[in-house]
């Protein structure tokens, strides 16, 4: 028994170091960059041009839209110096916004989204984004499935899941072992702990499957899918080239969605979401996660 | 050589070199300064500049100004700053100068006296001498005349005129000489500081063009004069169209008198030159320009601001087509007075307001510009048929004012036929949702985004600037989560292993005892302190690998196991020969070779191993 309590003690605190160095490696700015203290000071000046806009921007709303392109350039510098949350794309997206880039704000939402599955904010600030598109795909099939139950566990974050899945895991197993040992030396305990314990494993074990599911979802979601938004209204195409004919009577306006299927040089095969396919021209769009 | 030539040689050569010490020896230069007052007459607000020349100066600092009430006077800063160096039978000798400017504006007629002004040159302060000049009020007596006019009544908004700027200037005569300055000569008093307005580019026309207006001999009843015409047709655009008219300020340089001089050329031949000039500006006066403003009355819908005559063509490319596909519309406006200037603040007609042309086709709402040709406008648009009934692009109307008539009208193009069969592609009506469209699509996209709080809340706020934006998020699973998906489920093995092995060793503890026996029968060996330990280290191991009780066999017995576990001969000779040893060794007090007996033991247990042990349990199964 003494073996068996040192197993698990080993257990937990193999668990409890890794997740530390998970937890503690996720706010780790990669060195040669700049400092922590550098990056708050440039997001205080990002966030301060946006400010100033907002106040401008029921005055002069030519002024308050270079303020918006000035807080959107110092949010890409940031993002550009290597530093990826939900919460600098976010901001980065209200000004491109604001700016009137909407192109821009879809993208930088969807980045948004994707660090941050399920953030209140993000999702209604996307949306109102997509509102502002003057065209839109209506979604269908598997996809529209998939996005619905996805939404459902998005309700948490992606690192508490994570958090719950490793916790629910590590409880699992040593509930384990401590009911098969218990189970073994003690027949003569009463029956409903015995049921208690089961209970309680079983409990971990699904927690643990369902919470894990969901994180390896997402990942697989990442490198599955390759979301991507128009920056500039484009001409559809059927083939990669000008020469090839337009797939639709006119050309799509920036902040239309699609998926990426397929990379040539200047050009991207694309699917949107009611499945239809074509080819737009790679200087006009931006892929999410790339 | 004679003596007396020589005593002369020498005589010059000493001569020479006297000079050349005297001049090596003698200073560069000294600094000095001077002053030029310009002027003792000036007028009143036209400056006059006094210069201080500084020769052989290295350090100069600003004159030291005056204030003297009336005057405004200012420093100019240094100008032709210069340098020279001469050699002259090979001495060096260079130089500097620097002239300091001061300019000085009387502010009202009257004389002044400038006080003593100070120089810092080098260190040391120089100070020049006072001086007086008188300030004179310039007037014009009708020397300068400046007016605008047009020909014609009063014309409307839009509506193109021609303008005249007329500028007479009194012809100026000399008793003296008897003679009078000519009209080119006049036409060069004009200064450059004279404001054009709109005739400011009639005029760079007519000096790229190397020309300039003409002057002719006008009698007025003030005298005889010079008068320039400059002319400009324009259209104004509203009723401030008098006061950039009334901006034209005409600036000259009028002559006191006549004088003569000599000139600088090598003949020194004398010339007549202006002794004085007097600074005279005069605005324009506008006469007889009256503009009207376009009647709000019977103005059409369509109307964008176009004034004159006008007429309309329309063209189409392609005019067979697929709906959704896009067709060139190109509409052309022609000035029938073919006056190009009309054109270039023509705008099309709306035509995407054209309700004619919006039932029929999607055309896009951005402005369009058009261009030049001639006297002619072309516009072009995208139209893109909605569907295959479209048989034609209709009539287009292009409405203006006609200030003939004074009233608007209307001119249409023909309608152009064009063939438009079913799109062979998808139409983007057919899936693109339009935002600002019909309100089913617009419930479509809401119920779209309904199940979204956020859809009701509209933009949220930035995230405000905090720790949480020093995070680095990332959608991966690295090795962190691969150990902990691994450790766990391996770590629950291990210890089953664990259990599982103390379960069985409890289970089968002979079996346990069995496979402990070489160690324990090794280790009895080395610490072995004489033969009998021996002996009893040998009996132990048999025990173990046996099953029974330790120490519980005789040497008899353990001879007896080891032949039925298979030990050959001369094992069985070995042994027997080790327990007698420790039977003497025990009983008899015989001391033996330990040595040597813990050798033989050692190897008897490694001839032991290879026998076939049975259990007790392996006995009663």
């Amino acid at each position: 028994m003494t073996m068996l309590r040192t197993l698990i003690t080993c257990l937990f605190l193999a668990t409890m170091m890794a997740a530390h160095s998970t937890a503690s490696g996720m706010p780790t700015i990669v060195l040669d960059q700049p400092t922590e203290s550098e990056l708050i000071e440039l997001m205080s000046e990002a966030d301060a041009a946006h400010e100033r806009g907002m106040a401008l921007s029921t005055v002069d709303e030519s002024a308050a839209r270079s303020a918006f392109m000035e807080s959107a350039d110092g949010w890409q510098r940031i993002l550009d110096s290597g530093l990826q949350n939900g919460y600098l794309w976010t901001n980065l997206g209200n000004a491109e916004l604001r700016a009137g880039r909407l192109g821009n704000a879809v993208a930088a939402y969807l980045e948004a989204d994707r660090l941050l599955p399920g953030n209140a904010t993000v999702r209604a600030n996307l949306t109102e984004a997509r509102n502002q598109v003057p065209a839109r795909f209506d979604p269908e099939g598997v996809v529209v499935l998939y996005d619905t139950v996805s939404d459902g566990w998005h309700i948490l974050g992606f690192r508490t899941r994570w958090w719950i899945a490793a916790l629910s895991w590590v409880a699992f197993w040593s509930c384990l072992v401590v009911w098969i040992a218990r189970g073994r030396r003690s027949a003569s305990d009463h029956e409903g702990r015995s049921i208690a314990w089961r209970g309680l494993v079983i409990l971990c074990g699904v927690i643990a499957l369902l919470s894990a599911a969901t994180v390896s979802f997402d990942v697989l979601e990442d490198t599955w899918r390759m979301p991507g938004v128009l920056v500039e209204e484009s001409v559809v195409r059927s083939g990669n080239g000008d020469t090839f004919k337009a797939v639709f009577s006119e050309a799509l306006p920036a902040g239309v969605e699609f998926d990426l299927l397929e990379s040539r040089p200047g050009w991207h095969h694309v699917a949107f979401a009611d499945g239809r396919q074509g080819w737009i021209r790679s200087d006009h769009v931006r892929v999410i996660g790339s | 050589m004679p003596r007396s030539l020589h005593f002369i040689n020498r005589c010059l050569t000493i001569a020479l070199l006297a000079a050349g010490a005297s001049a090596l020896s003698r200073p560069a230069s000294a600094q000095d300064v001077s002053v030029d007052y310009g002027a003792r007459q000036i007028w009143v607000g036209e400056p006059t500049q006094v210069t201080f020349t500084v020769n052989n100066a290295t350090d100069v600092g600003e004159p030291v100004l005056p204030k003297v009430d009336g005057l405004k006077i200012e420093y100019s800063g240094a100008r032709n700053t210069s340098s020279s160096i001469t050699i002259i039978n090979g001495v060096r000798s260079e130089s500097t100068s620097m002239n300091l400017v001061i300019e000085i504006t009387p502010e009202h007629p009257g004389d002044f006296r400038i006080p003593p002004i100070q120089i810092t040159v080098d260190g040391a302060t120089l100070e020049t001498e006072g001086f007086t000049f008188k300030a004179v009020e310039p007037t014009n007596d009708g020397r300068l005349i400046v007016d605008v006019i047009r020909a014609g009544g009063p014309v409307y908004v839009g509506e193109p005129i021609d303008l005249t700027l007329r500028i007479w200037i009194r012809q100026f005569h000399s008793e003296s000489y008897d003679i009078t300055v000519n009209e080119r000569t006049t036409w060069q008093l004009i200064k450059q500081s004279t404001e054009w307005g709109p005739f400011e580019e009639s005029l760079e026309k007519m000096t790229r063009a190397g020309r300039r207006p003409a002057g002719k001999e006008v009698k007025r009843a003030e005298g005889d004069y010079w008068l320039y015409e400059i002319t400009r047709q324009l259209r104004p655009s509203g009723s401030g169209f008098t006061d950039d008219l009334e901006g034209v300020l005409v600036r000259i340089s009028y002559p006191t008198g006549i004088t003569e001089s000599r000139s600088r050329s090598i003949f020194r031949r004398s010339e007549l030159t202006f002794s004085g000039l007097m600074p005279i500006s005069e605005p324009a006066l506008v006469k007889g320009i009256d503009v009207k403003p376009l009647p709000d009355e019977g103005r059409p819908d369509t109307f964008r601001g176009a004034v004159g005559d006008f007429i309309v063509r329309a063209g189409a490319r392609p005019t067979d087509v697929a709906v959704g596909d896009p067709i060139t519309l190109t509409f052309l406006v022609g000035s029938v007075d073919n006056d190009p200037t009309v054109l270039q603040t023509l705008r099309p007609p709306p035509l995407a307001e054209l309700s004619e042309l919006t039932d029929s086709f999607r055309i896009p709402k951005d402005p369009i510009a058009g261009e030049i040709e001639d006297t002619i406008k072309v516009f072009t648009q995208t139209l893109r048929p909605l569907n295959d009934s479209v048989t034609e692009i209709p009539s287009i109307p292009f409405s203006f004012f006609d200030p003939d008539l004074e009233s608007y009208r209307t001119v249409y193009t023909k309608p152009i036929p064009i063939k438009v069969s079913p799109a062979e592609m998808i139409a983007a009506s057919d899936i693109v949702r339009s935002g600002g469209g019909a309100s089913s699509m617009l419930t479509e996209v809401d119920q779209t985004s309904g199940d979204d709080d956020g859809d009701r809340t509209g933009l949220q706020a930035n995230f405000p600037v905090d720790q949480r934006m020093l995070a680095q998020d990332t959608i991966t699973l690295g090795a962190v989560s691969m150990t902990l998906a691994t450790v766990p489920p391996a770590c629950f093995v291990a210890v089953l292993l664990v259990a599982g092995r103390r379960r069985w060793k409890n289970a089968h503890p002979a079996l346990v005892r069995a496979n402990g026996a070489h160690a324990r029968a090794k280790t009895g060996v080395k610490q072995a302190d004489d033969v009998m330990a021996l002996g009893l280290a040998l009996r132990g191991y048999v025990c173990d690998r046996t099953g029974r009780p330790a120490a519980s066999l005789t040497s008899n017995e353990t001879l007896r196991l080891a032949r039925q576990a298979g030990a050959d001969a001369p094992t069985i000779a070995s042994m027997d020969e080790l327990f007698r040893a420790a039977e003497r060794s025990g009983y008899g007090g015989m001391s033996e070779s330990h040595q040597e007996h813990a050798t033989t033991a050692m190897t008897l247990l490694g001839a032991l191993d290879r026998c076939h042990w049975v259990t007790p349990e392996e006995v009663d199964r």
